[in-house]
């Protein structure tokens, strides 16, 4: 049916209950525009949501709905509210024309009017509608770009953190460990906001950070040689300690990179204390720095416990999986001691949980890479 | 001009089946434009009708008299109802 109309044709819809008029303004218009007409208010706004016009010229004074009443209709559509309305009147006062602009018109045009201004003003309107129609276009383009930019930043992110850490964490098949403790951390971050001490500082998107940076937690096990990393036997003094550096090795590649950037990066300021205090012990006798309790950031008390959950039950080369049950009852003996009483009690509510992210999850799952032996 | 259409047209209305000879295929192309401008409340309707006046009396015959009306009136749902009427009336094939 539109195969009649000029293709790209502004669209004017003049409203008007007077033929000679309807006829004087459209045979003015015609030659630039794309006409339409209405002769009430009722049809005007019937034509203006099926088929959104770009300009409309609206007689005030019109039996039945006027059009005063259909303009604040026009307006409170989100379909037709962007569409500029001048009126039309033959009364000329102000307090008239004032009403017409809090209405939301656009212009205001007295009858009997001068053709050349007339069109001058449908002209002016007509230009900023395409202008505004132009930048709603190109904001609509740029926000679905961005999200699209956005979506692509996240996944070249999340996949160069699951690579650098499957490079330092030579010792489990780290990408499954590392979407575990994802899951893991999340989960008791999760549950332990339902405890009114902790639901300010969990708020939706620090748990979103939060499990980010969790893949980076082992980064500094990337200085340690295989030789003592693989090591099946007991480690000597020094090997251990060689073993504990990596907390504040990875801490200090971290600090570099940001050093380097010039720029603090969110994801690394939690990272940081994740990845320097998650084997702090609740109790002051972890490492390095022998933090006790609340001194040990939040986040890294998260990670302690799933950590130590995700050990025990994984298979490592210098020892045989713990049970599900038994890494519970030895996570619970870790109470006040090694682990945030909070945090503990989080996760006794939850280990069902845990079970089923580690039977989801299970090591080998995205096994491209090689098991380590 | 449309005055001039519509003042040819009234007298028709007193010998609607006079209107034997007309082309088909072309009365049947110019109602469905004009039914498309009609629907589309644009007022290009009122040059075809300007434009096919002769053609669309000898096709519509008594229906085309109230049709030129309501299009003079701006009226374009009535003049849509008329110009079905006529089409059907008449076996003007819409895709024809």
């Amino acid at each position: 049916m539109k195969a009649d109309l000029k293709p790209g044709r502004q669209v004017v819809l003049i409203v008007d209950d007077s033929p000679d008029t309807l006829a004087l303004i459209g045979g003015l218009l015609q030659p630039e525009y794309q006409i339409k007409v209405a002769t009430s208010g009722e049809q005007a706004l019937l034509l203006a949501v099926t088929d959104p016009p770009d300009l409309i010229l609206l007689d005030v004074t019109m039996p039945g709905m006027g059009g005063h009443q259909t303009c604040r209709r026009l307006k409170a559509n989100v379909r037709t509210a962007a569409i500029p309305v001048i009126f039309l009147t033959a009364r000329c006062d102000a307090q008239h024309e004032l009403l017409g602009f809090e209405l939301g018109a656009a212009d205001y045009i007295v009858k009997p009017f001068s053709p050349v201004l007339l069109l001058a003003r449908v002209r002016a309107q007509l230009a900023l509608k395409a202008m505004s129609d132009l930048l709603r276009d190109q904001n609509a383009h740029l926000e679905h770009e961005v999200a699209h930019r956005l979506i692509e930043i996240e996944a070249e992110r999340d996949a160069t953190v699951l690579a650098l850490a499957s490079l330092a964490d030579r010792d489990v098949e780290a990408c499954d460990h590392g979407r575990r403790a994802q899951h893991d951390v999340r989960a008791l971050a999760e549950r332990l906001r339902l405890n009114p001490r902790f639901a300010s500082r969990l708020s939706d998107d620090y748990i979103a950070r939060l499990s980010k940076a969790v893949p980076l937690h082992d980064l500094g096990k990337a200085g340690i040689p295989d030789a003592i990393l693989l090591k099946p036997g007991r480690l000597t003094e020094e090997e251990f300690a060689s073993v504990r550096a990596h907390t504040t090795r990875g801490y200090e590649a971290l600090e570099q990179a940001e050093r380097a950037l010039d720029l603090p990066v969110e994801l690394f300021r939690l990272a940081k204390e994740v990845v320097l205090s998650h084997h702090e012990k609740w109790d002051g006798s972890g490492y390095p720095q022998g933090l006790v309790a609340e001194a040990i950031p939040l986040g890294a008390r998260l990670m302690a416990l799933a950590d130590v959950y995700d050990a025990l039950t994984s298979r490592r080369i210098y020892k045989e999986r713990t049970p599900h049950e038994a890494a519970v009852d030895i996570i619970v003996g870790g109470r006040g001691t090694h682990f945030d009483p909070d945090v503990l009690d989080a996760f006794v509510d939850i280990q069902d949980e845990f079970l089923d992210i580690a039977l989801r999850f299970p090591d080998g799952a995205t096994a491209t890479g090689v098991r380590v032996r | 001009p449309l005055l001039a259409a519509l003042q040819a047209a009234l007298p028709v209305e007193k010998a609607p089946e006079a209107a034997a000879s007309y082309d088909a295929v072309a009365a049947s192309e110019a109602c469905r434009r004009l039914k498309a401008l009609l629907r589309d409340n644009d007022i290009e309707a009122s040059d075809l009708l300007d434009a096919e006046g002769a053609l669309l009396r000898s096709a519509l015959a008594q229906h085309f008299a109230p049709l030129a009306q309501a299009v003079m009136r701006f009226d374009f749902p009535v003049a849509l109802a008329e110009l079905e009427a006529g089409m059907q009336a008449r076996q003007l094939d819409e895709t024809g």
